[in-house]
């Protein structure tokens, strides 16, 4: 009698608390620490997010398009697909969480108990990790128009760096949050990119016409600074500026950026060294990338066999706007597969670097396996021509390249040197492939042997638009003596 | 297509003064955030007008602000005014007239404080246009421009104007090819 009182009783009182918590969707119990915990950071006053999610009324108002962009996991902006690699600071929403909020809106967004709406987290406003060991702040405002195509620009910021550095963290903080989409650091320790500094009457450089001798890292909206784990660090050395490219979203209305930077440096230098291992390497110099128009699905793959056993920190990817998938898989001696980075839906404006939640022990032995398809077909909105062309490899951004670049140390620090070894091999064959494709086209293409083909209109002459596109600025920047725009025959001997 | 009051708007026209449904009054003749009192078809010379939904927050809605500038300025001569409606029940004067200066917009500018305008053109999102004619009849409605694919993804070339073109249609008295589109932007909350 007494037992089943007894569960009659709990019964009672559980089965109303289970039924409403499954039934009843509320802001007060499930939406909010969903939303403070993954969107606030970036949505509140003064940071990049274009409106604040801070209360009911921010959160209810805008429900169908956050619904809609939940759904379609634009945001919160996280690209790696589930399932492949574990990383820091993820900012995927799980299935139940889109599910509830779906419940949520679908149920007309209701509050459920006020009182119990948990409290904001505490933010952090200023730096988020403490006063900077250097701060540095560009010189001059760049202005970004208020509408039309984004803009790509580098600024320099002449440090000097007075002696080699160890840097555990980077952190950017910009002026005009609402259009800086996002930036990435480089290093120049031969103060190449000074000299370019404002050479076309604006603060910065256009493109990438700088000598790259490190990078830092980089910064996109989101993300959230921390330092590199355990005593790692990124060097620094004597003499470098940082360059730091950044690409701009026009908001609607004129802003003016003026970012600062503010360095954290280690106190002493790691125990071990950061090895990248970027496969292929020269973002695929060496792979003769050259992709027809309307070919949908144009593969390159490459591999690299770590000779001792590592531990990867984190991982990367980048290529321009036409790749479409980027994917990198350890096949460990033991015959296992390990996926370390996947991203299906690639695009060049979220360009980030992911660190592994623990680090990946990979066996010596194990190869690396990256996997990159390019889109270059009329239904890839990213394609930078209407209707498509032939694309090939090169350095402008409507050019292709790619490459998947894991961060490593050497599980053994003797080992250290023989990883670096291995890598240097690695990147030398893909070099003297590029070279071999390089000679190989300019062989094909001999301006002497083809004068009479190329020379359309018989003028005698060979004018830029008669040249195939990837010799015109080699030939007419070098051979153009009488800067007449064409060729003549003396000129091309 | 034509909701009744649309039809009921062509008459207005002819009958403004005599006409009393508060509806169709908030488009014959309503008041901007800094205002002035506009009947827009009491111009014999307006042949068209363009109401274009906007929100001071939504980023698509503001990437098009100079557009819409630009669009303003080209076919007014020709008889087109233009009105930003703020579907934002709740946004203040105050917040509008800022919103309007940061982004150096020119056109009256409304708030739809009772949704009339929305419901009267089935707005959803922010931005979404809609070229009138004086007869009340609804030449386009949708986006200005396919920039944006989707929320976060935007074109990189071949863009078509098509607010542009209805306009261009319109003016040269040619028939609009593309007359609805789906407008990309942020959704028109109905909550009050």
């Amino acid at each position: 009698m007494k037992p089943s009182i007894l569960v009659f009783a709990l019964l009672a009182i559980l089965s109303p608390i289970t039924l409403h918590a499954e039934s009843k969707v509320t802001f007060s119990g499930d939406i909010a620490s969903v939303v403070f915990s993954k969107c606030t950071s970036c949505h509140r006053p003064g940071q990049t997010g274009p409106f604040a999610l801070m209360t009911y009324e921010d959160v209810s108002k805008r429900a169908k398009t956050l619904r809609s962009v939940i759904n379609e996991r634009t945001m919160p902006p996280w690209h790696p697909v589930a399932g492949h690699g574990e990383f820091r600071n993820e900012r995927r929403l799980s299935k139940q969480q889109i599910e509830k909020f779906n419940r949520w809106v679908d149920a007309g967004c209701p509050i459920g108990d006020k009182a119990k709406i948990p409290p904001l987290p505490k933010f952090t406003d200023g730096w988020q990790l403490g006063e900077p060991d250097l701060i540095v702040e560009m010189k001059k405002g760049f202005d970004v128009p208020a509408d039309g195509p984004d803009v790509y620009r580098s600024f320099v910021f002449p440090i000097a760096l007075p002696e080699d550095k160890w840097v555990k963290a980077v952190e950017l903080r910009p002026q005009a949050r609402s259009v800086v989409h996002h930036a990435i650091f480089f290093l120049d320790n031969t103060g190449s990119a000074r000299k370019q500094d404002g050479k076309d009457g604006k603060p910065g450089i256009h493109g990438m016409g700088f000598r790259i001798t490190g990078a830092l890292g980089g910064y996109v909206p989101g993300s959230s600074v921390a330092f590199l784990p355990g005593d790692l660090a990124m060097p620094m050395t004597k003499g470098s500026d940082i360059v730091m490219q950044t690409h701009f979203h026009p908001s609607g209305k004129e802003e003016t950026e003026k970012a600062t930077i503010g360095l954290y440096f280690a106190d002493k230098p790691p125990s071990k060294k950061l090895v990248p291992i970027q496969v292929p390497p020269l973002f695929s110099f060496g792979k003769g990338i050259d992709i027809p128009a309307g070919e949908g699905e144009y593969v390159v793959t490459d591999k690299f066999t770590v000779p001792v056993d590592v531990d990867a920190v984190s991982i990367g990817g980048h290529a321009h706007y036409i790749c479409r998938e980027m994917k990198m898989v350890a096949k460990l001696p033991d015959g296992s597969e390990k996926s370390l980075l996947y991203i299906d839906d690639w695009n060049l404006d979220w360009q980030d670097r992911y660190y592994f939640k623990d680090f990946v022990r990979l066996p010596a032995g194990t190869e690396v396996h990256t996997k990159l398809v390019y889109d270059n077909s009329a239904e890839n909105p990213n394609n930078p021509y209407d209707p498509p062309r032939r694309i090939r490899w090169g350095r402008q951004s409507t050019d292709e390249m790619g490459s998947m670049t894991l961060l490593v140390t050497a599980a053994n620090k003797a080992e250290s040197v023989r990883l670096q070894a291995a890598t240097r091999r690695y990147t030398i064959q893909g070099v003297a492939g590029g070279n071999r494709l390089v000679a190989q086209f300019l062989k094909n293409n001999d301006p002497k042997r083809n004068f009479t083909k190329w020379d359309k209109n018989k003028d005698g002459k060979l004018q830029r638009s008669e040249m195939p596109f990837l010799l015109r600025r080699r030939y007419f920047d070098q051979f153009d003596i009488d800067g007449d725009g064409a060729l003549g025959k003396d000129e091309v001997e | 297509m034509e909701p009744c009051l649309l039809r009921c708007f062509g008459l207005c026209c002819l009958l403004l003064s005599s006409l009393s449904a508060a509806a169709a009054d908030q488009l014959i003749e309503f008041k901007d955030i800094a205002g002035n009192d506009h009947q827009p078809f009491k111009d014999k010379k307006t042949k068209a007008i363009v109401v274009v939904f906007i929100s001071t927050d939504c980023p698509i809605a503001n990437y098009y602000q100079p557009s819409l500038a630009r669009l303003k300025r080209d076919y007014e001569k020709a008889g087109v005014q233009f009105f930003l409606v703020h579907p934002d029940k709740r946004l203040k004067q105050k917040d509008a007239a800022k919103h309007a200066k940061e982004f150096k917009i020119t056109a009256p500018v409304v708030i739809d404080t009772k949704h009339q305008w929305v419901k009267q053109f089935k707005a959803q999102k922010t931005p979404e246009a809609i070229l009138l004619s004086r007869e009340g009849k609804v030449f386009y409605q949708g986006r200005v421009d396919n920039t944006f694919v989707d929320l976060g993804k935007k074109r990189r070339v071949g863009i078509q104007h098509d607010l542009k073109n209805a306009l261009q249609a319109f003016v040269d008295g040619k028939p609009i090819k593309v007359a609805r589109t789906k407008p990309i932007g942020c959704f028109i909350s109905t909550r009050d």
